[in-house]
């Protein structure tokens, strides 16, 4: 134990973020072809070439060539592709935040409830947002609202009932998401009860989950509250690190932990909240990018963070492209598929972290 | 000088009171070591000391300032603390973790001090062989050691800007072997040379013994003893707070003073003799 620098070699390297950077570009690329995919496949196929051509001309200002293809990519599919990469990367990206705060890596917005609360918020909205506000063109602008609403109550309701010491374990973690997806199911139940007949083709429709329903003023108010969100990021990155180190390390490295989580659980609530608005029920995308991710590059969120807004907006397309492909020329809600796809995968996170005997 | 002085200090956890009306100060560039029974409020007292816990009556000062009143950045500057148990669960490389000892130090802007900080506080534990290691994958006494680098490296200063700072150890050798046990309180005392006052709160009395300038010793959530390590460390002393009886033997070679338990735990052999009839 020499107190004195044994060497100056390297010492550039002592901070430097790892290889795991290098999986940046290639998540970027995934997402790019995803949103290449989206615009180009489904009922009707368009080619690359069309895309080019139709994006070049709506660039210059000049008219379109195919009209119908104009549309088609435009005014039906672009929205679309825009839902998908923010609704993906959002929820991944919460679910990486919530991990960190939870500092448990099973957490994820519809595990522990605030998906159910955005949820419950939602669908009260769809039903009687209409005759509270008298037209009901106004509840589009007012659901991301409500549903971040419900979102943020049910994670302050998780967080205070499952933290045990400073530490959340994972046992009370996953029974007090379980009571707060309870009542907000239950909350859903009530209202879709009382409902009409139309009100509940509405809801129904909406908690399948889809980014179908994707039009430029359907999406625009959430799709704000997104990008703020996610702009809110980089600032949250090192001090996520610190938490994940333990909030009394945290505390003594000059953190104001209590004031900071605060934030962030309203940063994850609005989040997921507005893609809960205008996407229903999509479930499993926030565990299963930001857990992948993490094998490969770690759990720093300086790179964590980045990766999974990529990744997960890459796999919320592709997911959206094989929904529309699968049994055309119907489609298959995409919260079925990434709720298929997940729900095996949080099972078997959950077998590994009882054999490697892991304190999750 | 800049000192930690804790006056009059209770602390309560839930209803229960750990600490009564304790007054020490701790001084820069020296050795306190914090010995007593499990369960006495030595880490309790820790926290007190570190700002981490607060006082439900008394204070405890820095420089003069409650630690109440400073906001988290400032204190983290002045003192750094290695909690007893280490809760990091996640695959961290050893280097990120020692990296993020600095910070608070980070709005600075002065990377390269920053990049010799966590380089010697590498080499200084020893760690610096598996600094590409994910912290999970090592023992228990390495993520010790890792840990104890971090706070090294929060401690770090410029050997032209020496600042009266604090360090505080939770039982910073409980998962070490014999010789890193030694290099650790060795280290303490080097970088009290260099300005810091370190508290430690270790149970080997020897260890105590040897590399403290001072003995806080904690019972039943009072201060029982205060002092250079011979004045303290007597037989008498520890037969009371511990229950044992030991004999205090000189070694001629070093100077210095053994403590060699002859006896046991009185209750507990107590209830061993209970169950032998």
């Amino acid at each position: 134990m020499a107190l004195v620098d044994r060497s100056h070699a390297g010492l550039g390297n002592v901070r430097d973020l790892d290889t795991g950077i290098l999986l940046l570009p290639f998540l970027l690329a995934l997402a790019g072809a995803g949103v290449v995919a989206g615009l180009t496949m489904g009922s009707a196929d368009l080619s690359v070439p069309v895309l080019l051509t139709e994006t070049w001309l709506a660039l210059t200002g000049a008219p379109p060539q195919d009209l119908v293809a104009h549309t088609v990519l435009f005014d039906i599919r672009a929205p679309r592709v825009v839902l998908g990469v923010f609704v993906g990367g959002t929820l991944a990206v919460s679910g990486a935040v919530l991990q960190a705060l939870f500092r448990n890596p099973l957490a994820e917005p519809s595990i522990i409830g605030v998906s159910a609360g955005a949820g419950a918020a939602a669908v009260t909205t769809i039903a009687f947002g209409g005759i509270v506000t008298s037209f009901s063109a106004a509840v589009i602008y007012v659901m991301p609202v409500t549903a971040f609403l419900g979102g943020l109550v049910a994670t302050l309701l998780v967080m205070a009932v499952a933290r045990v010491g400073g530490q959340t374990p994972v046992l009370t973690m996953l029974l007090a998401g379980i009571a707060v997806t309870a009542i907000g199911s239950a909350l859903m139940g009530l209202v879709m009860f009382l409902s009409n007949d139309e009100q509940l083709r509405a809801i129904n429709f909406w908690l399948l989950g889809s980014l179908g329903s994707a039009t430029w003023a359907a999406i625009v108010p959430a799709l704000i509250l997104m990008v703020l969100v996610l702009a809110c990021l980089p600032m949250l990155t090192r001090n996520l690190n610190l938490i994940l180190l333990g909030e009394r390390e945290a505390a003594s490295l000059g953190l104001p932990v209590e004031r900071f989580k605060n934030m962030a659980v309203v940063l994850v609530a609005a989040g997921v909240g507005a893609a809960v608005a205008v996407s229903g029920m999509i479930g499993f995308v926030g565990i299963v990018v930001p857990h992948l991710l993490r094998l490969v590059i770690g759990p720093d969120h300086r790179v964590l963070l980045p990766a999974s807004l990529l990744g997960g907006a890459a796999l919320l397309l592709w997911a959206d492209v094989v929904a529309r492909l699968l049994i055309p020329p119907a489609e298959l809600p995409i919260g079925i598929l990434t709720a298929l796809l997940g729900a095996p995968f949080f099972l078997w996170l959950l077998r590994r972290a009882g054999r490697d005997g892991s304190s999750w | 000088m800049v000192m930690v002085s804790a006056s009059h200090v209770g602390v309560s956890l839930g209803a229960r009171p750990v600490l009564t009306d304790v007054t020490l100060d701790v001084l820069p560039g020296e050795v306190l070591v914090i010995v007593g029974p499990n369960g006495a409020g030595k880490s309790t007292l820790l926290r007190a000391f570190s700002g981490e816990l607060p006082v439900a009556s008394g204070s405890v000062c820095l420089g003069g300032s409650p630690l109440d009143q400073m906001s988290e950045h400032d204190l983290a500057r002045k003192r750094a603390l290695m909690p007893q148990h280490a809760s990091l669960s996640f695959p961290f490389k050893v280097k990120d973790v020692v990296s993020m000892g600095r910070e608070p130090f980070r709005s600075d802007g002065m990377p390269e001090l920053d990049a010799v900080a966590i380089q010697w506080a590498l080499a200084a534990t020893d760690t610096d062989g598996f600094l590409h290691r994910p912290y999970t994958r090592l023992s228990g006494g390495e993520q010790q050691r890792v840990q104890l680098a971090r706070v090294l490296a929060q401690t770090w200063r410029p050997a032209d800007k020496p600042e009266d700072r604090f360090l505080f150890l939770d039982e910073p050798t409980s998962s070490l072997d014999l010789s890193h046990q030694h290099a650790t309180l060795h280290l303490a005392g080097e970088l009290a040379k260099q300005g810091v006052g370190v508290v430690a709160v270790v149970h080997d009395l020897n260890l105590a013994a040897i590399y403290a300038d001072r003995v806080a010793v904690i019972s039943g959530g009072c201060l029982a003893a205060l002092g250079p390590p011979s004045d303290v460390l007597m037989p008498d002393v520890i037969q009371t707070v511990f229950g044992l009886t030991v004999r205090r033997i000189h070694d001629g070679d070093t100077g210095r003073h053994l403590i060699l338990p002859t006896g046991h735990h009185a209750s507990m052999s107590k209830a061993i003799g209970i169950a032998a009839q």
